[in-house]
């Protein structure tokens, strides 16, 4: 189970350590993408979105597909982004809103019902079969040779631009004025009705940019992971455990906790292949037991 | 007797309870007042273990019970009803009865014990007597009136058989008529029961004529403490709460 | 006065439920009737248990079926490894069978210990966690397991006290009456002293904790006991597929296990035991008609959770005036 000389010679060796920190990375920048979403939607409504993975497949599917049209790799994501930010905005206008303030109960059968139903949708158009896009284009080039690693310069493009991402959702909601009456709105919902603002419509839209991020973040891994239906929902785990040690609601403790799990997962598949998921959910079990609001929020979820 | 000395609590930045010094002598019935935002129900939070204190003690009968767990301050025999009525609704007002009994019995952890039995509903009947609620033993508590919620809270606070009762405004969001009933059914507890009694209230008439001790808080300190007419003759409370028109009560 | 003279009545209902569905095996030749109602004992047991956390206690768990796989795969493997076979002999079956609700009690204490305390957001999240924990696992570990394949050749079934669970009618019986005990068994804590408890914490936990329950305890056994009656379901299915397999431990599995109650409704006792065979009925309709199954359910549950609002039974039972809201 445990391989620690593997591990030890791959860190002995410059090239296997830097490939195990980039793809450490890539997983971390992908999950936190997704993480940041469903931390979002939760930090305002309230609301955890179980059926945040779907949007993370769909982003995938519909870059797939807007790849074999266009070409265009950018293009691609940023179809994957839209695409599932208006999904997101249909389900939560048509079906999640329906239920705010019920028991979590019927939450989580309509989040069962509709992965079941988008599932089956995505093997109905794209079939059951793995799918993989491959490498794009415009990445097709020399990689970049970093302390005798080789870094492939997609890689290198996936973690910057996931990085620009978060830090533009951190900007959109701390210093715009869509971000300080959603804000307003998750402290004090009637008040801010009061003021003439249509409440309803800047949940929708965040939600919506909830499940872009997570689409975005499909979409982006589409070159370096297979599709398949059902995609979504070892991320939506995975993300849950990054907002659990975060913190709900926080979006850099995402980030930290992105890059923290990210790195779990590399480095554990050279060194105790199959501990790594254990490991992950002990550093989970560890933070609910001693800091259950996360490791950067501050109060208690009791 | 329970005493407190000291008691300090802040919230972040924000002072809620700021060195208050108290003292409830055996079978007193005194009353906290103060303007919102005094500290009164942090202060009663404090005391029942619902919130952690900073510093300072909470003393009963000589004991430190200072940070003790809700449920054994429970158990030391300090109760408390709620300032919005805290019930269980969807327990007959009999059962809500029943099974705070049994919790007192400690048969909460019973695994196959049936929960009705005879002894218990007879405990249960007593009480409702006592309480004067028999005709709504049966019925469900999200059903009743408020102010029968309001006395059952309290009935399930004395079911626990405590030897301090802890009111935070017993009178709440009641009619006048209603009011002055309600007091009447905690002064005849109080003695009934031979409690030591505290409680929260707003309105100066029942605070006045009911109480023989008067404790003023005002941003999270004690103000003045003393007998409703040392209280009613207190500059600074005048001053500070009771205002200009208070000459007029 | 013991349990048993205070509990007559329920305990009669179950003789008597338990020799109906005895008299079934006996006079029913055809096989389906009987594979059919151990297929309802089995998830009519994860159902129940679930129940006995969402309905009893108000804690949503959306990763009960994670216990259900538990008792399954431990069953199957104790009763497939040489030396326990060896060891306990005749006494096998019974051996395993108490062992795998044993360590799955140790598991779900483990879980439930960390889980209990959360609030409800994150309590349903954390269970569904746990359980695709468990999933990876049995995914993962193919040499124990099988991984996707499930647990494959068969578990062995010796002999004990005349009982010979390789025979179809023994083994329905079998299940029936374990399956009649454990109903009972929740019969009873939900009208017991503890399952008054569990109202208190249900309806208001901050009030509860003032009459001196002690909440977390209370609401840990629980989620021990609810878990360890799930494992007896996946132990049901385990003699009966003489397998075990990585769907049981899979979240939809739980998603199901929580339609099934919303179906025939979290109030009534039997409701989940309804839900289940509704479930069974549709989801058997369904697959005769499409091969679109997941989309189908799906747009079902849709129906029921957006239209109705509540469970099926419980609709029809206010419909028809039966149940007054």
């Amino acid at each position: 189970m445990f391989d620690f000389d593997a591990l030890i010679n791959c860190f002995g060796m410059a090239s296997c350590a830097v490939n195990q920190l980039t793809s450490g990375l890539i997983i971390g920048m992908l999950l936190f993408l997704v993480a940041s979403g469903l931390t979002l939607i939760f930090g305002v409504l309230n609301v955890i979105n179980f059926a945040h993975g779907t949007f993370y497949m769909v982003g995938a599917y519909f870059a797939f597909s807007t790849y074999l049209f266009t070409e265009s790799y950018l293009l691609s994501a940023f179809v994957g982004a839209l695409g599932a930010g208006i999904f997101g905005i249909f389900f939560e206008r048509v079906l999640i809103s329906k239920v705010y303030g019920q028991d979590i109960l019927m939450q989580l059968l309509v989040c069962y019902a509709f992965i079941l139903i988008t599932d089956d949708l995505v093997k109905l158009i794209w079939g059951t079969d793995y799918i993989a896009m491959g490498i794009p284009d415009e990445f097709r080039l020399a990689p970049f040779r970093i302390f005798g690693g080789y870094v492939p310069p997609l890689y290198a493009f996936l973690i910057i631009l996931s990085l620009v991402i978060g830090i533009l959702t951190i900007l959109l909601i701390s210093k715009t004025r869509f971000g300080s009456i959603v804000r307003a709105a998750a402290e004090n919902s009637p008040m801010v009705s009061a003021l003439g603002i249509r409440v309803p419509l800047y949940f929708a839209l965040l939600f919506g940019l909830g499940c872009a991020l997570a689409g975005i973040a499909g979409a982006l891994a589409a070159p370096v992971r297979s599709l398949t239906p059902g995609m979504g929902f070892g991320i939506l785990i995975e993300s849950f455990i990054v907002t659990v040690i975060g913190g709900m609601g926080s979006i850099p403790g995402a980030l930290i906790a992105a890059i923290i799990l990210g790195l779990t997962r590399s480095i554990g598949s050279v060194g105790f292949p199959l501990f790594v998921d254990g490991l992950m959910f002990l550093i989970m079990a560890i933070v609910l037991i001693f800091k259950p609001t996360g490791l950067f929020v501050k109060g208690s979820p009791k | 007797m329970l005493s407190i000395s000291n008691l300090c609590k802040s919230f972040g930045g924000v002072v809620a309870t700021n060195n208050v010094t108290l003292e409830f002598t055996e079978g007193s019935l005194s009353s906290i007042i103060g303007p919102n935002g005094a500290g009164k129900t942090t202060l009663f939070n404090l005391i029942t273990g619902k919130l952690k204190v900073d510093s300072g003690k909470v003393k009963l009968d000589d004991e430190d019970i200072t940070n003790l767990s809700t449920r054994n301050i429970v158990l030391k025999g300090i109760s408390r009803a709620f300032q919005i009525s805290n019930i269980f609704p969807s327990l007959t007002v009999k059962e809500t009865l029943m099974s705070s009994l049994m919790s007192k019995n400690n048969h909460a952890e019973k695994l196959f014990n049936p929960f009705h039995s005879k002894a218990l509903e007879e405990e249960a009947d007593e009480l409702l007597e006592i309480l004067e609620m028999k005709r709504l033993s049966n019925v469900i508590c999200s059903n009743i009136s408020h102010g029968d919620q309001k006395v059952l809270d309290i009935g399930l606070a004395l079911s626990l058989d405590p030897k301090i009762l802890m009111l935070d405004e017993p009178t709440a969001g009641m009619g006048p008529e209603e009011r002055w009933k309600m007091v009447e059914t905690i002064e005849r507890l109080w003695k009934l029961k031979k409690l030591t009694l505290i409680f929260i209230e707003h309105d100066m008439d029942i605070v006045f004529k009911i109480s023989q001790k008067i404790h003023v808080l005002r941003y999270g300190s004690l103000l003045a403490s003393g007998s409703p007419k040392e209280i009613k003759n207190n500059e600074e409370v005048i001053n500070a709460y009771l205002g200009e028109d208070f000459e007029a009560i | 006065m013991s349990t048993f003279t205070l509990f007559k009545k329920d305990i009669s209902i179950a003789l008597f439920s338990v020799l109906f569905l005895i008299l079934i095996g006996f006079f029913v030749e055809h096989p389906w009737p009987k594979d059919f109602l151990i297929s309802i004992f089995s998830f009519g047991l994860l159902a129940m248990s679930l129940n006995m956390l969402i309905g009893f206690a108000g804690m949503v768990s959306f990763g009960h079926a994670a216990f259900f796989a538990l008792g399954g795969y431990a069953f199957g493997l104790l009763l497939q490894s040489e030396s326990f076979l060896t060891n306990f002999g005749a006494l096998s079956i019974i051996v395993a069978f108490f062992v795998s609700i044993f360590i799955t009690g140790i598991y779900s204490a483990v879980i439930g210990a960390i889980c209990v305390r959360l609030n409800e957001i994150y309590f349903a999240f954390l269970t569904l966690a746990f359980q695709m924990f468990l999933y990876s696992v049995i995914v993962s570990w193919v040499s124990l397991t099988g991984g996707d394949q499930g647990l494959m050749g068969g578990i062995a079934r010796p002999v004990f006290l005349g009982i010979d669970l390789s025979n179809s009618l023994h083994r329905y019986i079998f299940c029936s009456v374990i399956f009649v005990i454990c109903i009972l068994l929740l019969r009873i804590l939900n009208k017991s002293n503890f399952g008054y408890s569990l109202r208190l914490i249900r309806d208001n936990q901050e009030r509860a904790e003032f009459l001196g329950i002690r909440v977390f305890r209370v609401k840990l056994i629980c989620f021990v006991i609810a878990s360890m009656v799930a494992s007896v379901g996946g132990i049901i299915m385990t003699l009966f597929t003489s397998g075990a397999y990585p769907e049981w431990a899979f979240w939809t599995q739980s998603g199901e296990a929580i339609f099934m109650i919303m179906l025939g409704g979290i109030s009534i006792f039997l409701g989940p035991l309804v839900g289940t065979v509704l479930l069974r009925l549709i989801n058997d309709v369904v697959q005769m008609y499409s091969s679109h199954t997941e989309l189908v359910t799906g747009i079902i549950i849709m129906i029921v959770v957006l239209g109705l609002r509540k469970g099926l039974v419980e609709y029809l039972l206010e419909k028809t005036g039966i149940l007054k809201k």
